[in-house]
């Protein structure tokens, strides 16, 4: 059975990762909501966008550039004096973000671009992505085209599909691991929608905490939640309590999960990866037992441990 | 500890014509039956006759439509399997008159704790916000949920039929590793007392246990099912927390059975709900129905206060 440094070794990146066929790209003349709905769609969180016209690469986008984005327009209304604060203003903004083409906010979260050229070790990737913080590895071919995105997600779930190849190192717990970062970045359930993204996007990360009036956690606020903004009506969207939006998200689920997945400082790293992979989700929060948010350990994290030396 | 003693006929009354309780009655009777409940082990022996009945969501006219099904309490013994709140829109109904008919019948009916009963879920799912609303403030939230934390998690049937809101867990093979958990505390993100209110089985598995795609509890084969029920001399595993088309389904010889009782399960899903009914030799029948007509819910009073509620949010 080969370890886990085998595996990402021998492994390379566009095994891991859709084929040229299937890789989802955007027209740069979609706008912001049709984009999300098709990302939706598609149920992945990033995409190269093209412009039709000329058939050239525009940038690639992802559910932070939408948030930097919102957070931009809901900003600039909000710094507006009082007496400009009219429903026309909501209006003008509610159009805004109705009208915007995605091909102008591929960059707006400045999110890292880093290339793995076709061909190099996952390894290879896991060292790019952990060192400069970035969630995804375009893969490119010798020309520098974007062939196709290798996500850290896809290589956690590979790792899960080959059981006990993290060996010992996949028994070691959170707290011996020093697994993950803290202080956790939460916000409290009462907080608008908007405000809670804005935090977000202002402490880089993709994803928040809710918790209640004891402290403890309740919920997850993802970047991708941004989708469930009703574009029809985006202030009353934004407007409402984090609780009221995550809620809402998962009124439209009939076969819920628990809506802050979580674990303990016992936890071990294999059960983890196992738990991001199952789930699908992007971070496990490491909590006490009373549900007070401790730490939080991201697919960045996980991904860090098995790439030391 | 409450003022005045509250009369409990009236309260059910009150509540079966559609009223609220006010938020001393709700206390009061919460205090009560956390007594009675302190007193119910982990794995609660009920005898036959007994009807089970599987997640409500707080869909009370269709609760309703149930009793009026099944038979009244105390003609008919009930065992409940949870998940009484959120999503349903009527949770507050639907706990009020249950916690009152368990007061006033406490050897009728049997409440287990479901994986919704929990102050975590329920401030997410839809019943911290409907009592915010009903109430204006968080109290009668808080007696509930602190009620829940003493509902009693497992059942056993005339010593052969398991009854659990989700499901196995890894970590138990035996009833009396149940019966030593300690329960009175809010449901973990993780552990034996977690598992047996969020597992679901995996028809697809033969063997083994699997991390659920909820997040919480596991997905169990046929072969985990086949050794508990060996390991501990029981012959069927009846519980819920799966939406089932017909209201119930049955696995692996007949040895497994969900029972689901929210039809058109969030008024959308077109689902029919069921009952199980088990008479005093064993024999078991399906009681199925569909949801309660729409003109029975009081859809018109809770709409003015969500709209009050929605005016708090909204802000310039």
């Amino acid at each position: 059975m080969s370890t886990y440094q085998d595996l990402l070794r021998n492994t390379k990146v566009e095994d891991l990762a859709p084929s040229k066929d299937q890789v989802i790209v955007l027209d740069s003349k979609l706008t912001v909501p049709e984009a999300l709905k098709r990302l939706t769609e598609v149920g992945v969180l990033s995409a190269p966008v093209i412009d039709t016209s000329n058939n050239k690469y525009v940038g690639l986008v992802d559910a932070l550039d939408i948030l930097a984005y919102v957070v931009g327009i809901f900003e600039e209304v909000e710094t507006e004096s009082i007496q400009s604060h009219t429903i026309f203003t909501r209006l003008h903004t509610g159009e805004k973000f109705k009208t915007q083409p995605i091909g102008e906010i591929t960059d707006f979260a400045h999110n890292p671009y880093t290339p793995v050229q076709k061909g190099s070790s996952v390894y290879d990737a896991c060292k790019v992505l952990v060192q400069k913080k970035s969630h995804r590895a375009p893969i490119v071919d010798e020309n520098g085209n974007i062939i196709s995105i290798l996500t850290q997600s896809a290589i956690v779930n590979m790792l899960t599909r080959h059981f006990g190849c993290l060996g010992d190192l996949g028994k070691k717990t959170v707290e011996e691991l020093q697994l993950g970062t803290s202080p956790v970045i939460t916000v409290a359930k009462t907080m608008r929608a908007v405000d809670a993204f804005k935090k977000m996007h202002e402490s880089r990360v993709s994803g928040l905490g809710v918790i209640d009036h004891n402290n403890n956690l309740i919920g997850n606020l993802s970047a991708r939640d941004i989708k469930a903004i009703d574009d029809a009506n985006i202030y009353s969207s934004l407007f409402t309590s984090t609780s009221a939006f995550v809620q809402k998200i998962r009124s439209e689920n009939i076969n819920e999960t628990h809506p802050a997945i979580s674990c303990s400082e016992s936890t071990t790293l294999e059960f983890i990866l196992g738990r991001l992979a199952a789930n699908f989700i992007h971070r496990l929060y490491v909590c006490s037992k009373d549900f007070h948010p401790l730490r939080v350990v991201s697919l960045r994290d996980v991904l860090a441990v098995l790439i030391k030396e | 500890m409450a003022q005045a003693v509250v009369d409990v006929d009236k309260c059910i009354a009150r509540l079966e014509s559609g009223e609220l309780l006010t938020e001393h009655e709700v206390k009061y009777i919460c205090e009560k039956v956390r007594e009675l409940l302190l007193e119910e082990a982990n794995v609660q022996n009920i005898k036959s006759p007994v009807t089970i009945v599987g997640d409500v969501h707080g869909q009370f006219y269709d609760v309703k439509e149930m009793f009026r099904i099944g038979g009244k309490i105390p003609d008919t013994n009930y065992l409940f399997l949870g998940n009484y709140v959120d999503r349903g829109g009527y949770s507050v109904e639907t706990i009020s008159l249950l916690t009152c008919y368990k007061l006033r019948y406490r050897g009728r009916i049997t409440m287990l704790r479901g994986n919704h009963e929990s102050r975590q879920i329920t401030q997410i799912y839809g019943f911290y916000t409907e009592c915010m609303k009903k109430y204006g403030n968080v109290n009668v939230w808080k007696h509930f949920t602190g009620m829940f934390d003493y509902l009693t998690v497992a059942a056993l049937i005339d010593g052969t039929v398991f009854c659990v809101h989700g499901g196995l867990s890894p970590a138990i093979t035996t009833l009396d590793q149940i019966r030593v958990l300690e329960r009175f505390k809010d449901v973990p993100a993780e552990g034996a007392l977690t598992d047996l209110l969020w597992s679901d089985p995996d028809p697809t598995r033969e063997t083994g246990c699997n991390l659920s795609h909820r997040g919480a509890g596991f997905a169990f084969g046929k072969d985990v099912v086949d050794r508990f029920l060996h390991n501990n001399n029981i012959s069927l595993i009846v519980r819920s927390n799966q939406l089932c088309m017909d209201g119930y389904q049955s696995l692996w010889n007949d040895t497994f059975i969900t029972v689901w009782s929210a039809p058109n399960y969030c008024y959308r899903c077109g689902n029919l709900g069921t009952i199980m009914e088990i008479d005093d030799k064993l024999n078991r029948f399906f009681n199925t129905y569909e949801a309660a007509p729409k003109s029975h819910r009081k859809e018109k009073d809770s709409a003015v206060k969500m709209d009050h509620a929605s005016i708090d949010y909204f802000m310039m």
